[in-house]
């Protein structure tokens, strides 16, 4: 990990996996198309656990399937309220969320609202060190998403307008990222990458 | 209702398990949900290879509870064999199982040789192991996840969208069901999800032979 190429390398193959958020079933496709679904962000967010968590974790305390289940769940609230950037968000937005994810916990058949409470809590406080990776990886999927569509040549200022200066969309990732500095290396190497598509400061 | 409420309804009442579609359609709209502020415009939807792996984590999350597997399957082996299940695709690209041929499966291999070998080292190991062990189908996790996987379209479809999706790409019943049935055997409840909605695909004109 001290080796910016071996970084690069790893980042090509990442680009490998993310293939599968455009390839589409039942022999149709979505030429030219560069959106992205939440749950193709959910997606994202399983392969780099596979990845990162027997890193940051060697030892094996993090309860590996919490991490995966609270991956699924955790922007479930959007379904209601709509994605929205971090940047963007209002309290008012925030208050919206929340909400929401009271909304799906009583509205999901009854034997998974325990398992979903719990879930929103400890994700939205932060609790627990499986909610602090999850959060981590959230963070840094994104990096990997625009990565990913630069090594494949789509055209991203044509399609995106990312709102953030690239410095400052850094630092707010670097409050979730600091506590994995293995997974911080790889964002060092994402913001060399990207940072000429993010508005100028 | 308790845990054991709900096996029952779903076991004997049809307009409850139909209920519980609308339940988990509602959540496999997060597919809908397009990230950056940006739109998908389709007439008719269509889902990425790494949607059809979510909606599958919503139903693991789901049904492992009512099938009362989670202390019986190593859960995160089921969230592995899930990941990675369907990860030659890259190479292959989706083709619908009732079309496929011996041509295509021995494609299959090809590309998944391709695929592990260009995957970082850290995961090569987690990758072919979840590929062989699904493949084998010997294993509780890996016949949850097929059946998992066989039991996602039936949820997916059952609505407007899927009827047209139908229209495209007909199938008969027997194509929707022979290649779904085998894979149900012990799963009484996901098997339920296919029996209480088969009718609804007959009646909805969803099969091109009835």
């Amino acid at each position: 990990m001290t080796d910016d190429s071996f970084i690069n390398n790893e980042l090509d193959k990442f680009a490998t996996y993310y293939n599968l958020k455009h390839t589409i079933r039942w022999a149709k496709n979505r030429t030219g198309d560069v959106t992205e679904s939440v749950a193709e962000h959910v997606y994202g967010m399983h392969v780099l656990c596979s990845y990162f968590l027997p890193l940051v974790d060697p030892d094996r305390k993090l309860d590996s399937y919490l991490v995966q289940t609270i991956i699924t769940w955790h922007d479930m609230a959007e379904a209601i309220v709509s994605d929205m950037t971090t940047k963007s968000k209002t309290a008012e937005h925030k208050a919206n969320e929340k909400a929401a994810e009271v909304s799906i916990i009583k509205n999901a058949t009854p034997h998974l609202h325990d398992q979903l409470a719990y879930i929103y809590e400890s994700y939205d406080e932060r609790t627990t060190p499986e909610a602090q990776f999850v959060k981590a990886l959230d963070k840094i999927e994104p990096m990997f998403h625009l990565s990913f569509l630069i090594r494949k040549h789509f055209d991203i200022n044509a399609h995106f307008s990312l709102q953030w200066e690239a410095d400052e969309y850094r630092e707010h990732r670097d409050h979730y990222l600091s506590p994995f500095p293995l997974i911080k290396r790889f964002d060092d190497i994402l913001y060399e990458e990207t940072k000429e598509y993010y508005q100028a400061a | 209702m308790t845990p054991l409420q709900i096996r029952e309804k779903i076991l004997t009442d049809d307009a409850f398990v139909l209920a519980e579609v609308d339940r988990l359609q509602y959540l496999y709209s997060l597919q809908n949900i397009i990230r950056s502020a940006l739109v998908r415009p389709e007439t008719v939807k269509t889902e990425s290879v790494a949607e059809h792996i979510f909606r599958m984590t919503v139903l693991i999350s789901y049904f492992a509870k009512l099938e009362d597997l989670e202390t019986k399957l190593d859960m995160s082996k089921v969230a592995q064999l899930t990941t990675w299940h369907d990860i030659d695709e890259i190479e292959t690209g989706d083709v619908v199982g009732f079309l496929k041929t011996d041509a295509d499966r021995a494609k299959e291999k090809g590309a998944l040789a391709k695929v592990i070998s260009q995957s970082p080292e850290l995961i090569q190991q987690e990758i072919s192991n979840s590929i062989s062990v699904y493949k084998a189908q010997q294993t509780l996790e890996a016949r949850f996840v097929k059946a998992i996987d066989k039991i996602d379209p039936v949820i997916y479809f059952l609505n407007e969208n899927g009827k047209q999706v139908f229209t495209i790409s007909p199938a008969t019943k027997a194509q929707h069901c022979n290649i779904k049935e085998p894979y149900f055997i012990g799963f009484p409840y996901i098997s339920r999800f296919h029996t209480a909605t088969l009718t609804i695909f007959e009646k909805r004109g969803f099969f091109s032979d009835c």
